[in-house]
């Protein structure tokens, strides 16, 4: 084989200097004279009713500047998904009528240093009628559960035009649907079908740089943010948007993110930072608490799978049915496109002939799901894995035999209609066999995924 | 003094003597990020779970989180700053470097900080009682390996 | 915190003591500050005056046969010292890291809440009195009776821990306990056990702590009575599990571990703590 220059080979990472002598900079360190701090107030309950809020004594503290609340934002209105063309936006930017999870933001305290900041927000009086939350999403999806979703259902609603991925104007459903063969037949012929269900919890990124960001409006008009954000693209539309400027006015730097693992690619925390900044007339930081990382921040969706798939005597999957729930939190964020990736990964990297699967994006009164390392995929491949032993288990096969015999192959059609012109996991999983020192029976290592 | 109510806080920090005002109840990790203007050291948790807040004092580590102000008064702050001797970097500070022992290298200052209280008290740790010191930090990053293999390079070395 | 709020840290234990008769509860007493300087942050302690002990002449271990006596200012690290019981050292190296380690104090650990009590567990199977002193005063309280419930202490509002005593320890002692992280970490759940053998290896002197599982380490005293005058290696799970956790305490939970998993962890660690025993009195 070629001798590879780079591939297999350790690459100084670029800032390995300046992390060992502390000088790699990152938003909290970002400071200018005068700046003030955020703090939010922070809904106390699940689902509720604001009734009333009362900030006056969080302004009679010494050195609170200015309290915020819905009224103040041009366009109270998160828009993550715009940038990929789906909607419907249903994120209130701060709170109005209605809180849908523990730790919403209601109002956003600034003052002239943290201490401050956090007084202000404990002053904050809200009086919130309790309502029944939402915490299961198959509860959610049962006829009678209450609505949380202004367009009557607890779900996203996919093939309407509004998820990226179907064209304007077709029938919306409350789950995405993908379709090949005709599984019902793959079912009648089958000499094994076998049922899964598989439960993975929500996990939370835990970087260790908690959210933080620092907005500063400019002399001449424009404003500045310096964000942890992943995505800064997606920062500059956001707050464009919420606070009715042009782009060109904004410029988002983005300095070292001091981990993110996908929880910092929603603009969460850039938007009323921005706002405060440009109400006072003040660089401001928000930088959030470990607690508020932990229970307000983004996570991976709590999601289950259910599998049956049609089995051959010989091993070979005749079809398969799936259905996926993934739990959004009480905001789509970028759950609605998660569950797109979600369901089309139901067939794993494997020939499955014939599939149905519907794919849900529930909404919840939780903290909102979203991006997290191979969002989506990673979800169904925990499913699908675990039902693949679990099929060769039941049938009597062993799961790697089970395994080769239905890999993906060139030529093979993927559940969503793509050929397969580069199918290797043959290959992977005999160099995988041979990297655990397990011995693969022979007519499994002259197998190939040539035809 | 065998009593006093301490408002105006001196102490070293990197050799550098510094003079500060802070209210009682203020952590070193705020005052040194605020007010001094030292950034090496980082919020993480402000419970002491992470230790990316770590620093030396009299060359003991601790958790500047939890670690009031008006306690260091008198004595000898060292940040990460105050490892490099004029240009030259401290050996772990190299041995990090040559290990790729840092992703994101938000947590990397603790991390070299708390290894040389380690190896100040004790030059000689086994591989065990390295693991065992540093757990009071964390990466998230999960560069553990690439950690204790640049830790134990500098053992070896000595 | 009232900005009148007076700031003290003395260097000898008298002006300390005046000042606690002085100030009594409206003193808040900051040790090591892995838990004072933790609550005073999260707000869950309405500060009034501070009292840093650090420059206190607290911080000594000594030993004297085999008595020991230690500073309540002693860090825990200073603890990982050969001349002291087994169990002790054990506990202190099994606490998260260097850093804690380096900061926290003896006698702030006897106040520690679970998780953070493993010194204190150890301490409680040694029979260790605390020597509690006022400005007029000073008593010997066994670390036992130190516990009046969740956070209820019997110290008065003047007294000051100053020191902490073991007299005349078992010979053999050990700590064990269950944590999430490979070496030292938070506790799930611990056990300390003390005990002196005869010649033929029946148990003379048995005491049994176990931590980590309610607010504050306590003795298993029917165990303790029941290990009496049995041979040590003959002492089996099923006779002692009913007593190792009794009917009716509060277990807590965190997020490490469900009070469930807690309470049957520790039959697992007696265990492995009087397993270790036995090896260790069969070698001697």
């Amino acid at each position: 084989m070629m001798e590879l220059s780079t591939i297999g080979k350790p690459v100084p990472n670029f800032y390995a200097q300046s992390h060992a002598t502390g000088q790699t900079q990152y938003v909290d360190d970002v400071s200018f004279p005068g700046m003030l701090w955020a703090k939010a107030f922070r809904s106390p309950v699940p689902r509720g009713r604001i009734k009333r809020i009362d900030y006056q004594k969080a302004l009679n503290v010494p050195g609170v500047v200015s309290v915020l609340t819905s009224k103040d934002v041009p366009n109270n209105l998160t828009v993550d998904l715009f940038m990929i063309g789906v909607g419907p936006p249903d994120e209130p930017v701060l709170a109005e009528e209605y809180v849908n999870y523990i730790g919403e933001p209601i109002c956003l305290v600034v003052a002239k240093d943290q201490y401050a900041a956090q007084k202000g927000a404990e002053r904050i009086e809200a009086d919130i009628e309790e309502l029944e939350p939402l915490l299961d999403p198959e509860e959610a999806l049962r006829p009678g559960a209450p609505i949380i979703k202004s367009w009557g259902h607890n779900a996203f609603i996919y093939g309407s035009g509004t998820d990226g991925a179907t064209p304007p104007g077709g029938q919306g459903r409350p789950y995405f649907q993908v379709k090949r063969g005709d599984v019902e037949r793959a079912f009648q012929s089958a000499d094994h079908v076998i049922k899964g269900e598989y439960v993975m919890h929500p996990q939370e990124h835990a970087p260790i740089e908690t959210h933080v960001c620092v907005a500063k409006p400019e002399p001449d008009g424009r404003l500045t943010i310096y964000s942890s954000s992943q995505a800064p693209y997606f920062v500059r539309s956001n707050v464009a948007n919420v606070l009715k400027m042009q782009e060109s006015k904004i410029r988002v730097i983005s300095l070292n993110v001091g981990g993110g693992f996908g929880g910092k690619v929603d603009p969460d925390i850039e938007q009323l930072t921005a706002l405060a900044a440009l109400k006072t007339n003040r660089p401001v930081k928000w930088r959030w608490t470990r607690e508020e990382e932990f229970t307000v921040s983004t996570v991976r969706a709590g999601t289950k799978v259910y599998l049956e798939d049609a089995v051959s005597r010989d091993g070979l999957i005749l079809g398969r049915k799936g259905r996926l729930i993934h739990d959004a939190g009480a905001y789509s964020k970028t759950s609605p496109y998660g569950v797109i990736k979600a369901t089309v990964n139901l067939s794993g990297p494997y020939r499955i002939p014939s599939a149905y699967y519907q794919g849900y994006c529930v909404y919840t009164n939780k903290q909102p799901s979203s991006a997290m390392r191979g969002y989506g995929a990673y979800e169904s491949t925990f499913a699908v894995e675990l039902h693949m032993e679990r099929i060769a288990k039941s049938i009597g096969i062993d799961s790697w035999e089970f395994r080769f015999k239905n890999a993906y192959r060139r030529g093979d059609v993927s559940v969503t209609g793509k050929v397969m012109e580069d199918a290797y996991l043959i290959e992977v999983m005999k160099e995988a066999a041979r990297l655990a020192n397990l011995r693969l029976p022979e007519h499994l290592l002259l197998m190939s995924s040539e035809r | 003094m065998s009593s006093s109510k301490v408002n105006i806080i001196r102490f070293v920090l990197n050799d550098e003597p510094v003079e500060v005002l802070v209210p009682p109840t203020e952590i070193l990790l705020n005052t040194l990020r605020e007010r001094v203007n030292v950034k090496s050291i980082r919020y993480g948790c402000g419970e002491g779970s992470c230790g990316a807040c770590t620093v030396l004092v009299d060359g003991k580590p601790r958790l500047s989180c939890l670690t009031l102000t008006i306690s260091v008064d008198g004595r000898d702050v060292t940040t990460v700053e105050g490892l490099s001797k004029d240009g030259e970097l401290h050996p772990i500070q190299k041995a990090f470097i040559e290990h790729n022992a840092a992703q994101c290298g938000y947590c990397t200052p603790g991390f070299i900080l708390l290894l040389k209280a380690l190896l100040d008290r004790n030059p000689n740790p086994s591989r065990d009682e390295v693991i065992d010191s540093l757990s009071s930090n964390l990466c998230r990053c999960t560069g553990y390996k690439n950690i204790l293999e640049a830790a134990m390079s500098v053992v070896r070395r000595r | 915190m009232s900005a009148s709020c007076e700031v003290y840290a003395p260097s000898d234990l008298k002006t300390a003591l005046h000042l606690k008769s002085r100030y009594r509860d409206d003193l808040h007493v900051v040790a090591g500050g892995t838990l004072s300087v933790r609550l005073m942050s999260a707000n869950a302690i309405e500060t009034k005056n501070l009292m840093l002990l650090e420059r206190l002449p607290l911080s000594f271990i000594r030993v004297s046969g085999r008595n020991v006596q230690i500073g309540a200012m002693t860090r825990l690290i200073d603890l990982i010292d050969n001349r002291l019981p087994k169990a002790l050292v054990l506990a202190a190296r099994s606490v998260r890291g260097l850093s804690i380690k380096s900061m926290a104090t003896v006698g702030g650990n006897v106040f520690s809440p679970s998780p953070g009590c493993d010194v204190a567990t150890a301490l409680m199977a040694l029979d260790a009195h605390l020597t509690l002193q006022s400005m007029n005063r000073k008593r010997s309280v066994p670390l036992e009776k130190f516990y009046r419930g969740p956070l209820k202490y019997s110290i008065r509002s003047n007294e000051l821990v100053a020191m902490i005593t073991v007299r005349n320890p078992p010979q053999y002692s050990t700590f064990t306990k269950l944590t999430p992280l490979p070496n030292s970490g938070p506790t799930i759940a611990s056990v300390a056990i003390a005990l002196d053998v005869n010649k033929r290896e029946i148990v003379r002197r048995a005491s049994v702590a176990v931590g980590g599982i309610t607010t504050h380490p306590y003795r298993a005293k029917y165990v303790e009575r029941f290990m009496l005058n049995k041979k040590l290696s003959n002492i089996t799970l099923d006779q002692v599990e009913q007593g190792l956790v009794p009917k009716g305490l509060t277990i807590i939970k965190d997020a490490n571990a469900s009070s469930e998993y807690r309470e049957r962890m520790v039959p697992v660690l007696f265990m492995r703590a009087l397993n270790s025993l036995v090896k260790e009195v069969s070698r001697r």
